[in-house]
């Protein structure tokens, strides 16, 4: 059997509030093969989002066991998760999150400054990505020049620069009309296509019919696995 | 007024002036950290380590010192000749000061740049990326 991208064990994550403790995630269990692409689906509030930040390894406060390539994150420190992190996992926002003072060359160079990559070579590798993605043009905007659609594409491009194992959106067309929301959709089912697992937190069943199998979650449970509805074509907005 | 009275004067408003600066550096990299909030959110979320972060608000802290010595030491060149006649033992120009005084303001502005940039590493990157 192939080695797990992702092993999840009796995840739980909780705040202490005056009543008690206020579980955001319970005994959630969640296996990632290689090359996947997930959707994460649920209401508001279910855990959605804090599911995806623990998976990322930006929220180290909970228990359970968390395995990435077999590795133990749960016994690992801050900076062990770090360097996992930045090795393995690209991040794609809701909001984009580009960083509105630099450029888009700029904001594409961030990912591969901290993995200390050459500046020669960070310049061919962002040069690449510019042409893999038809931004050439806009190398030197600044992100408030650009559309929605561009933005998170630009964002999207971040994320990938550095080849991640791994590609976590969170609501990544939330923002975008239904006709840019579909091309980043698209975007993604090819970078899935290639090789990348994909873990996409949406509310869309649409978006959700791009991946393989439907992880839902209500008040911090996983409560089934479904398949996609396969995309009926052309109707419903994108988000 | 005695030369020794307007020494002390000169000498305590000199160190009031140190004092201020520092807490102003202070004041402007908490600024710069609170503003930042969500870019070191960001960056963290990219693959920054908190030594990576430590290093960008230090290093905003520098440029901001460099800039401001180097508009001191202009000012100071010029500005002294006027107060030439109160000066004892040392010239208006005198090599030593010009030295020590930018390393001592260049130390203290560095100190107190560093809570800022400790408090910048213990952003916590779920709550920054949620800020619109």
């Amino acid at each position: 059997m192939p080695e797990l991208l992702i092993q999840l064990r009796s995840i739980e994550k909780a705040y202490d509030v005056a009543a008690g403790k206020f579980f955001v995630l319970r005994r959630v269990n969640v296996d990632v093969q290689p090359g996947e692409f997930v959707t994460i689906m649920g209401p508001s509030g279910a855990g959605k989002s804090t599911l995806l930040s623990i998976i990322g390894m930006l929220d180290g406060a909970w228990t359970g066991e968390y395995h990435f390539l077999d590795q133990p994150v749960h016994k690992m420190n801050v900076k062990q998760r770090n360097e996992l992190h930045k090795r393995y996992i690209g991040f794609v926002f809701q909001s984009y999150h580009l960083i509105d003072n630099l450029t888009v060359f700029e904001n594409l160079e961030i990912p591969l400054s901290y993995k200390n990559v050459p500046r020669s070579e960070r310049v061919s590798l962002v040069c690449d990505i510019l042409d893999r993605f038809n931004i050439v043009g806009k190398k030197d905007l600044y992100p408030n020049q650009l559309s929605g659609g561009q933005q998170q594409l630009v964002a999207v491009a971040r994320a990938v620069v550095m080849s991640p194992r791994l590609i976590l959106a969170d609501e990544p067309t939330g923002n975008l009309h239904s006709g840019q929301g579909e091309e980043i959709m698209q975007l993604f089912k090819r970078l899935n296509d290639a090789g990348t697992t994909i873990i996409q937190v949406t509310h869309s069943e649409r978006n959700a019919a791009y991946g393989d199998r439907i992880i839902n979650l209500k008040d911090g449970w996983v409560i089934d696995e479904t398949r996609p509805v396969a995309a009926s074509s052309g109707s419903g907005p994108a988000r | 007024m005695s030369s020794r009275l307007s020494g002390i004067l000169l000498g305590s408003f000199a160190g009031l002036a140190l004092a201020l600066a520092a807490a102003g550096i202070y004041g402007v990299m908490s600024y710069a950290v609170t503003q930042r909030t969500q870019e070191i959110g960001i960056r963290v979320a990219l693959g920054a380590s908190r030594a990576n972060i430590f290093r960008l608000v230090v290093r905003d802290a520098v440029l901001l010192l460099g800039v401001g010595i180097a508009i001191g030491l202009v000012g100071a060149l010029y500005l002294p000749r006027f107060l030439s006649t109160q000066l004892f033992q040392v010239g208006a120009t005198d090599p030593m000061i010009f030295v020590s005084v930018p390393a001592i303001l260049a130390a203290i502005g560095l100190a107190a740049s560093l809570l800022p940039a400790r408090r910048a590493t213990s952003v916590d990157p779920v709550v920054a990326l949620r800020m619109e």
